[in-house]
């Protein structure tokens, strides 16, 4: 993804600290005071944002292991609440065991894989037949209409698309 | 925050070999080459007040006989590629005559969204001062020796570029029926005089001529631009790959060649918003000589079109686009080619995702510009036109 979070939080950040707060009046206090707690909060963001996903994880793997404990635990029959612990376990339970890999591996994998595919076609541009040519074409072709529907929805609200209430839920294009 | 790869600290090889890839012409090559030196090097830091004021004086002070001052330094908000401080310069000269004039100091940051020299844009806007209004130009300091950083002085002219309004910037101006009506009309003639305009009497000396009746112009500047991808994306994107080459398979003779501005549109130009007067057409920086269809491939982009009260689209937030290309061709005296237009338009959407899609979180990643903020904004505009790009490729296939 370009630009990742992180490359945006610098950004945010630099604008902040060399333009926005110098330009602060040394007694609009007020002012001064959630600029400096913006600038903080925005330093905690740049080092959260590529471990978000990995937290929700670790913290649904624990709850998980809490919840199996303490139904082990319970000795009172208060079945609605028993019911409803064992139901929502039995939904973590799946996500809990899944292997989910860390989301900058992730990240660079598909940047290696992005370098891969454009080495191959343009290999295939360079000296493939004619019909290899065309069928490279079209395989990008066919694939770039779902990265940039996914592409588009994903900054809809920067502004920039004429008619953004048309485009399909962001959990549409990201399935 | 250290965000790197290995671009960002580039070898004398890996540029040397980009050079020999993508040859283009003698001044971009310069420029390009130039920052790619530079860029293993420190972030930007705007200069100070005091800075500019310094080195203003000392610039000046060769330049013009008698005395002078220099104040009122302000930074000037708005456009994203150059740092501009807007100054007051009062001179008085040896009989006692004395002047004052409100000026614009206009100087390219460590590294811009579009990297491009000086002296090309300074000689752009003096060569079409007398067909269209333009902030009349007075020096240059092309490779920045004296001013710090390279530049151009040119008058400041009065106006806005576009109605008052609110939020975070995107590329449609919101002209509205008052201000289309009173700008309209004004624009598309001075995009017409610039695609007449015979550029040959101009001192253009900082661009090369490609031959008229041949693609070689159009491969120079393919090379210009696809160099820069190479340059500067973070990512590799398999469809500018193949729009590259399909741009090279089908790039088509210049029938006429013409100076090509390359960003004419709402947003690069001021009006008074009092009566709609355009007072200047701006942004000269990207300006080459080749085929006027890129300037109305570009104007006509997804971008730049906005729907009016009866969900008509407008052009370049102007004009229904046969009205528009219509009233072109009959106030330039040139013809409106249509399978031009048609490549044109995949190339204006390659570039300008070049620009938005490489070179803009490159830029950022360096912290190479005082506009680091906005130019990350412009990211966002990278799929509208990847997506446009991709229409017009299929169209063509």
């Amino acid at each position: 993804m370009v630009p990742d979070f992180a490359l945006r939080i610098q950004s945010m950040l630099r604008a902040m600290r060399e333009v926005i707060m110098p330009a602060i009046a040394a007694d609009q206090r007020l002012a001064l005071d959630q600029a400096a707690i913006l600038v903080g909060n925005l330093k905690l963001m740049a080092e959260q944002c590529e471990n978000l996903y990995q937290y929700e994880l670790v913290e649904l793997r624990e709850s998980a292991v809490l919840v199996r404990a303490l139904l082990a635990a319970v000795e009172a029959q208060q079945d609605g609440v028993i019911a409803a612990a064992a139901e929502v376990l039995a939904r973590a339970a799946p996500i809990a065991e899944l292997p989910i890999p860390p989301q900058a591996s992730v990240a660079l994998l598909t940047k290696e894989l992005k370098i891969a595919a454009d080495g191959l076609l343009q290999v295939c541009l360079k000296i493939g037949s004619p019909t290899a040519r065309a069928a490279a074409g079209a395989l990008v072709m066919a694939q770039s209409q779902t990265q940039i529907a996914r592409e588009r929805r994903w900054f809809k609200a920067a502004g920039f698309e004429l008619e953004p209430d048309k485009m399909p839920p962001l959990d549409e294009v990201l399935t | 925050m250290a965000i790197v790869d290995a671009k960002q600290n580039p070898s004398a090889a890996w540029i040397e070999a980009l050079r020999r890839r993508f040859p283009t012409e003698r001044t971009v090559d310069e420029t390009l080459t130039a920052k790619l030196r530079r860029r293993a090097g420190p972030p930007h830091r705007s200069q100070t007040a005091a800075s500019v004021i310094g080195r203003l004086t000392t610039f000046l002070r060769k330049r013009i006989a008698g005395s002078f001052d220099v104040s009122d330094v302000t930074s000037l908000a708005g456009g994203s590629s150059k740092e501009q401080f807007a100054f007051r310069l009062k001179t008085q000269s040896a009989d006692g005559r004395s002047r004052e004039q409100r000026l614009v100091l206009r100087m390219r940051p460590t590294e811009s969204i579009v990297e491009t020299h000086s002296l090309r844009e300074f000689q752009a806007m003096a060569a079409v001062k007398d067909i269209m209004p333009v902030p009349a130009v007075h020096w240059c300091d092309p490779d920045g020796q004296e001013l710090g950083q390279p530049a151009m002085i040119a008058s400041f002219c009065a106006g806005v570029t576009r109605p008052p309004s609110q939020g975070a910037y995107t590329p449609r101006q919101g002209f509205g029926p008052k201000y289309r009506a009173l700008l309209g009309p004004q624009f598309v003639r001075h995009f017409a005089a610039l695609g007449a305009f015979d550029w040959r009497h101009a001192d253009l000396s900082a661009f090369d001529v490609p031959p008229s009746g041949s693609s070689a112009g159009v491969l120079t500047q393919l090379n210009w631009w696809q160099r820069v991808w190479e340059e500067d994306c973070l990512e590799a994107y398999p469809l500018m790959t193949l729009a590259a080459q399909w741009l090279r398979d089908n790039a088509p003779p210049i029938d006429h060649v013409s100076l090509v501005h390359r960003d004419f549109r709402g947003g690069n130009f001021l009006f008074r918003p009092e009566d709609g007067q355009i007072t200047a057409i701006l942004d000269w920086e990207l300006a080459c000589l080749g085929d006027r269809h890129e300037d109305l491939a570009f104007f006509m982009s997804p971008l730049f079109t906005e729907k009016d009260d009866n969900g008509v689209e407008l052009v370049g937030g102007f004009f229904p686009r046969e009205e528009f290309l219509s009233e072109y061709a009959r106030l330039s005296g040139l013809p409106v080619d249509r399978e031009r237009l048609a490549y044109y338009n995949v190339f204006s959407c390659w570039r300008g995702v070049i620009n938005a899609l490489a070179t803009a979180p490159r830029v950022m990643m360096g912290e190479k510009t005082h506009q680091d903020i906005r130019v990350g904004w412009i990211i966002n505009a990278a799929p509208l036109m990847l997506a446009a790009m991709r229409t017009a490729l299929q169209a063509r296939s």
